[in-house]
């Protein structure tokens, strides 16, 4: 098991025949995904490293069949891009892009949610279930099938966090990027409630860094009683909090986000912080010791 | 990036609200004329990207030409929240009943676009602390607000008037959704003991990324730490002797987070996804002339980002001569052929997958205790 994709996933990649597309395209299908279609607009009917690109997502969807869309597409088309996404029926994206105003961004993410569909992005690397299916840019070798969750904010950490669990012979089950913008599709808590509902991933790790409120609120899930044991790193400790101008952003956003205060939260709900990435392995290890596993509800039952 | 006060009252009374009437200047002889022109009392309020001026001395009411003009060369003269004023806003005093607060602001939980209404002044954040928080309206960023369920909301407030602050936040949003604003944020949103409601400051961010997409400049707000930007990478100097260039603000803080066990960073600079040889140049010539620094640290991911490429640049800078150590974690997609040619160039190259192990091994080539 793992989170949002798997082996059987169908992909359709928006953007397939464009610098970035076409490179990430080549090691996606290194990683075995299953990219059933392509979209570039005036490109149908090519083919791009064997697979079929289309005009249009409608069509693609027809023709080829897809669970689920891979965005690379420039800030300026993706609100258009997601519309035409979901028209076309599909229900899970992954939108890449950066430098997508916020304005828009909210409008992409309130078509989303009408439509009854996930977003994950934008500003992501993606999502990747090590072994099975890669629907991102993530550099997949420091990558391996396992039993650790990983959510982060930030793309490259969750490269350094899974390269250095992987270097210790400890594997991921999915790891997500949640996005760097203010605004993002799908939230921290729900990538924590949907791995509290894999019973492969045996501990989540939670890669976070200083400003916004995810953390506080991940705390919070934490103490409302996710099952599933997590652990927390928070970049940023020697950065000064972005302070949001004015007061209508710190009454929204209860408060700057300052990494004291996100440590103190993940510790009164019980949750281990590491003191640096380096840090992450030995938590994990100790996380996924047999005595931690036989007071977890998920324990693995060999 | 914030607008100053008299640029947000200037959008806000093209949208339609009432503010009161000033002059911008920038020295004590024409405040004192201004007040002139606008009837004593005045209000003399010091244009600084900063919140909070009125704690910190910043806003002041004189009564007369002489008051006028000797309190303007003070506040010129002094710092306000650590930024020295070039400009004073002059305003006629205006007789206020009650103090409110109003503002669109954006909800990054929910992913929408928010009005906030209440009591205003300029304790709102304990008003806050204390229970007393704005009213909340939720907006569809689809439609915008719908103008009866905006009055229908400020009707449930209580607050009065009424439909002239139903009219007010729509206003508000006019101007939100044309400067596609972080924040419009009027407080205090003064009604007058005439019954006039009337914007007494403005408060208006808006989003850099947006004025990038659209080719607008960006300003310098003139804090400590300026944020510099070249072509999708972000630099901020920070006085170390420690040089940073990584690919992510998040490995990029994490980098600097474990530097500072030992040392200072001279900068924080953050690639973004699209490195080039071109762009990893720059960056290296900017770090590089970053006073004082001693060594650079590049850490990057070849993951949407050509490292490959970007070591070309590296080497075309090293190539010129540069005479700190520099060394590397360069990890990901073409890593063995970013190796060489950063190790052809002079860079020491790290293959350890922990960026404890790079930072380790370029403060002690720059021989920082450990």
């Amino acid at each position: 098991m793992s989170i949002l994709v798997n082996r059987d996933t169908r992909v359709l990649i928006q953007g397939i025949t464009g610098r970035v597309g076409r490179a990430q395209t080549t090691y996606m299908l290194a990683e075995g995904t299953q990219i059933v279609a392509g979209v570039t607009p005036g490109k149908g009917g090519t083919v791009e490293q064997g697979v079929p690109v289309f005009d249009h997502v409608g069509d693609a969807v027809r023709v080829r069949g897809a669970d689920m869309s891979l965005l690379f597409v420039p800030p300026a088309v993706a609100e258009d891009a997601v519309a035409e996404t979901l028209d076309a029926g599909i229900r899970m994206l992954v939108l890449i892009t950066e430098g997508i105003p916020v304005h828009t961004t909210m409008r992409i993410r309130r078509r989303v949610e009408d439509a009854g569909a996930r977003l994950v992005g934008p500003a992501t690397p993606g999502v990747i279930t090590p072994g099975q299916c890669k629907v991102g840019i993530m550099p997949a070798r420091f990558f391996t099938p396992g039993p650790v969750g990983i959510v982060s904010r930030s793309g490259t950490l969750s490269y350094e966090v899974s390269a250095q669990l992987s270097a210790a012979g400890i594997g991921q089950s999915t790891v997500v990027g949640l996005g760097a913008d203010p605004v993002v599709g799908t939230d921290i808590v729900e990538l924590l409630q949907l791995f509290d509902e894999d019973p492969e991933t045996r501990v989540v790790v939670l890669v976070g860094e200083v400003g916004g409120t995810q953390e506080e609120r991940a705390a919070r899930f934490v103490a409302q009683g996710m099952r599933t044991p997590l652990l927390a790193y928070v970049a940023g400790r020697c950065a000064v909090a972005d302070v949001p101008m004015g007061h209508a952003g710190a009454l929204v956003r209860e408060g700057a986000g300052a990494v004291v205060d996100k440590i103190a939260a993940f510790e009164a709900a019980g949750v281990p912080v590491a003191a640096s990435p380096g840090c992450i392995v030995d938590l994990v290890r100790r996380l996924l010791a047999p005595d931690h596993a036989s007071s977890s509800t998920h324990a693995v039952v060999t | 990036m914030r607008l100053h006060e008299y640029e947000g009252k200037a959008l806000l009374r093209e949208a339609g609200i009432e503010v009161p009437t000033g002059e911008v200047v920038t020295d004590a002889q024409e405040a004192a004329r201004a007040a002139q022109r606008l009837g004593l009392p005045v209000v003399l309020k010091v244009q600084v990207l900063a919140g909070g001026r009125g704690h910190a001395g910043g806003i002041e009411v004189t009564h007369d030409m002489e008051q006028t003009r000797s309190r303007a060369a003070a506040m010129l003269q002094r710092p306000c929240r650590g930024l020295l004023p070039t400009e004073l806003l002059v305003e006629a005093h205006v007789p206020i009943a009650a103090e409110l607060y109003a503002a669109v602001t954006i909800d990054p939980v929910r992913g929408a676009p928010l009005l906030l209404l209440g009591a205003g002044g300029i304790d709102i954040e304990a008003h806050a602390r204390t229970g007393v928080a704005p009213w909340q309206h939720l907006v569809n960023p689809l439609t915008g607000p719908v103008a009866a369920d905006v009055a229908a909301w400020v009707g449930g407030t209580g607050l009065e008037p009424a439909g002239e602050l139903t009219r007010i936040l729509l206003c508000l949003w006019a101007v939100f959704a044309a400067q596609q604003a972080l924040t419009v944020e009027v407080n205090p949103l003064a009604v007058l003991t005439d019954g006039r409601v009337v914007a007494v400051d403005a408060v208006i961010e808006v989003d850099d990324t947006a004025r990038e997409l659209a080719g607008l400049p960006l300003r310098d707000t003139g804090g400590g730490a300026r944020r510099e930007r070249y072509g999708g990478m972000t630099f901020v100097e920070l006085g170390g002797d420690v040089g940073i260039i990584c690919s992510g603000a998040g490995l990029g803080m994490a980098t600097m987070d474990l530097i500072s066990a030992r040392a200072t960073p001279a900068n924080f600079l953050e690639t973004g996804g699209g490195i080039t040889r071109e762009l990893m140049a720059c960056a290296m010539k900017r770090v590089l002339a970053c006073p004082g620094v001693r060594g650079v640290l590049i850490n990057v991911y070849g993951g949407i980002n050509p490292i490959h490429e970007g070591a070309l640049g590296v080497a075309d800078v090293m190539a010129a001569g540069v005479d700190v150590p520099v060394v590397a974690k360069a990890l990901g997609n073409h890593q063995e052929e970013t190796w060489e040619i950063l190790q052809a160039a002079g860079v020491t190259v790290v293959a350890d997958v922990a960026t404890e192990t790079a930072v380790k091994v370029l403060l002690d080539r720059m021989q920082v205790a450990a």
